[in-house]
């Protein structure tokens, strides 16, 4: 792989993104590490702009990081000012974490040398509306149709839970 | 691409229960502080309805929905997915029987709780259709987020709480994996139909990586060990019908989803590449093995029937491997084990519905709450006898033919350890489901003893009677339902 630009970028993205989906799990103070989950998801939609995906970049940042952090921030001011809910781990649960390490270890290993045996370094030439809004939107609206319009139950499903189980109704007598 | 409305008309069952948990939904914005009993009984006509329409179908060609050909259509509604479909409205029939008096005295008497398990019912439904990997996720993800919310329904028991929290969270995880290898599988096939994954070579290891954290995922979901360890908690916080429909619902979707996959994509891999099998053997020994060996250490009936959930898994995945040898028959086997398993177990939840007390806890759960109850509900007694010799697998039971025909498959298959491994496995089981006989029938009633006051509701009393009645003719006439299961895997091209 030569030095490209791209290349550089793509390395220096996915860096950053990962030390940021790390800071996540190991920061201890949530507010920290929903604005360090904000700069993973800054991270993430970089690449999406070197894969050619701007639409699904713009996404990501309105999305995720807009909408769906600002929620999270507020669940975490709501909820704050409770040290004691974050615990130390068990003995158990630390004698654990070599092992998961190592699991993690192993997946990314056979990962990388899946990707190396595939051969997947050979991009092929894209249509030149890739990743523009109308041909996601013909995606969406011709092959993956029925996907579309599941989602809209999955997310009914979704409403419906969360409002069931956070609405607390006096006990019936 | 167009789709006009007669081309709708094999989604029906479908949409029919869509429709219904829409209809309840709305409608409790109106519905005051009055009694929901209407709610289950609209979703009892429904899922019944349903049902019928899924079982008259039987027999008529495939149809492909919102696609031409194999290649690209993201529902398949053929025979499989038919008989599928009416043994998960089976399910949530049954579980809706149980739930109204449940719900009263647990405080989730709610509209909303029938449309959630109408709501799973439906993912479900989605999932035994499914053509390709994502329609499978979303209809995997339907099912469980409605059956995460039900779980957590119990609003003033903590454990209730922390069961939602651990299901939700142990879910999630399994969906990354899923997710994760449903991504790699398309990045070494650029496809995500289960029809064009068939096509490809085994050898890639980005295909071996991503239908092996596939298998993870669905190890999650049917708690094979050793992803297991969520069940026993989740069993145990959930209302008692919602631990019923969670125990056969998720599971026979799971596992009907993992046989489309294994007679697709797995099963061409599994031919060609020999990891396969021993990776599934390894999972069905280990499944069968310590969750029948938890089981019997176990001092809460709820739990002991979560253990005993871990070990059926156990046997079905014996089936899987069948399956995956190419074995025809282990495919209406293990469909036939999943009719029968959801009517036992049920049952079994109903009859621990019936007794449950008001004011709830885990004492009142273990063996001991439990002494004598055979002579002061005769009836009751029966029941819970014949459902406990129906998962240890003893004629004339619907649990023994389930048990027969998945072994003799594994036998054809040349797995013979592996059937031998099933049966010890059986023989340990038996210990532990006589033992709530033996709790019934054979021990002394503490002197000012609690006992447990039976909730009466004909609701409650029709859905037991029902699983019973379905229990015994599995067991006496096998004959029609084995003859359904032989049709559903013929439409799958076997």
């Amino acid at each position: 792989m030569g030095f490209t630009p791209e290349a550089l970028l793509f390395a220096v993205f996915s860096v950053s993104s990962v030390i940021a989906a790390l800071g996540v799990v190991v920061i201890r103070d949530p507010v920290k590490a929903a604005l360090s989950l904000i700069a993973c998801f800054f991270s993430i939609s970089c690449l999406f702009v070197l894969q050619s995906a701007e639409l699904l970049a713009v996404l990501e940042i309105l999305v995720y990081a807009g909408a769906i952090m600002v929620l999270f921030v507020f669940v975490i001011m709501l909820v704050e000012n409770r040290d004691e809910a974050i615990v130390n781990p068990a003995l158990g649960q630390r004698l654990g974490v070599p092992l998961k390490l190592a699991a993690v270890a192993l997946v990314a290993f056979a990962l990388l040398n899946g990707v190396r045996r595939a051969g997947l370094s050979t991009p092929e030439d894209l249509p030149t509306d890739f990743g523009s809004v109308s041909s996601v939107g013909h995606e969406f609206f011709d092959n993956f149709l029925f996907h579309f319009e599941v989602t809209s139950v999955l997310l009914l499903v979704g409403i419906v839970g969360a409002v069931v189980i956070s609405k607390r109704r006096k006990p019936q007598t | 691409m167009s789709i006009s409305l007669p081309a709708l008309e094999p989604l029906l069952p479908g949409l029919l229960l869509v429709g219904v948990a829409i209809l309840l939904l709305m409608y409790e914005v109106f519905a005051g502080q009055a009694d929901r009993t209407y709610a289950a009984h609209l979703a009892v006509v429904g899922l019944g309805l349903s049902m019928f329409l899924s079982l008259k179908a039987v027999g008529t060609p495939r149809a492909l929905l919102f696609g031409t050909d194999l290649a690209n259509a993201p529902l398949i509604v053929d025979d499989f997915a038919r008989v599928a479909s009416a043994l998960v409205a089976a399910a949530g029939l049954v579980a809706a029987l149980l739930s109204p008096s449940y719900a009263k005295n647990a405080g989730h008497d709610h509209g909303e709780y029938y449309g959630l398990i109408l709501f799973a019912v439906v993912g479900m439904m989605i999932m035994s259709m499914a053509g390709d990997l994502m329609t499978f996720f979303l209809g995997l993800e339907t099912m469980s987020i409605a059956v995460y919310a039900l779980t957590g329904l119990r609003a003033h028991d903590p454990r209730s709480t922390e069961a939602a929290l651990k299901y939700f969270l142990m879910g999630a995880f399994a969906t990354g994996f899923l997710l994760f290898g449903i991504a790699l599988v398309y990045g070494a096939t650029a496809s995500v139909s289960l029809a064009t994954l068939a096509t490809f070579k085994a050898g890639s290891p980005l295909l071996t990586l991503g239908i092996a954290l596939i298998l993870i995922g669905f190890a999650f979901k049917v708690a094979a060990v050793p992803f297991h360890m969520w069940a026993p908690d989740v069993y145990e916080g959930a209302p008692t019908p919602v631990t019923g429909f969670m125990a056969v619902g998720v599971k026979a979707a799971a596992f009907i989803a993992l046989l489309r996959l294994v007679h697709s994509g797995l099963g061409v891999s599994a031919q060609t590449d020999s990891t396969w099998i021993p990776i599934l053997s390894a999972l069905a020994v280990l499944t069968i093995l310590v969750g029948n060996v938890l089981a019997l250490v176990q001092q809460n009936v709820k739990r002991m029937l979560a253990y005993s959930s871990v070990s059926h898994a156990g046997y079905l995945l014996i089936g899987v491997v069948a399956a995956a040898r190419g074995e025809a028959s282990a495919g209406s086997a293990i469909i036939f084990y999943l009719t029968s398993y959801t009517f036992m177990t049920l049952g079994a939840f109903g009859v621990l519905t019936f007794l449950e007390r008001k004011e709830g806890g885990p004492e009142s759960e273990r063996y001991g709450a439990f002494a004598g109850i055979g002579f002061r509900h005769p009836a009751l007694g029966m029941a819970m006898s014949l459902f406990m010799v129906a998962l240890a697998g003893m004629p004339p039971t619907g649990g023994f033919f389930g048990k027969l025909y998945l072994f003799t498959a594994a036998i054809r298959a040349e797995e013979t350890w592996l059937a031998l491994v099933g049966i010890a496995g059986s023989l340990i089981s038996v210990y532990y489901y006589l033992r709530v006989i033996v709790a019934f029938y054979m021990r002394e009633v503490p002197e000012p003893g609690p006992t447990p006051t039976a909730t009466r509701s004909a609701q409650l009393t029709l859905g037991v009677a029902l699983a019973a009645f379905f229990v015994l003719q599995l067991g006496l006439f096998p004959a029609p339902l084995l003859a359904l299961t032989k049709s559903a895997m013929l439409s799958l091209g076997l």
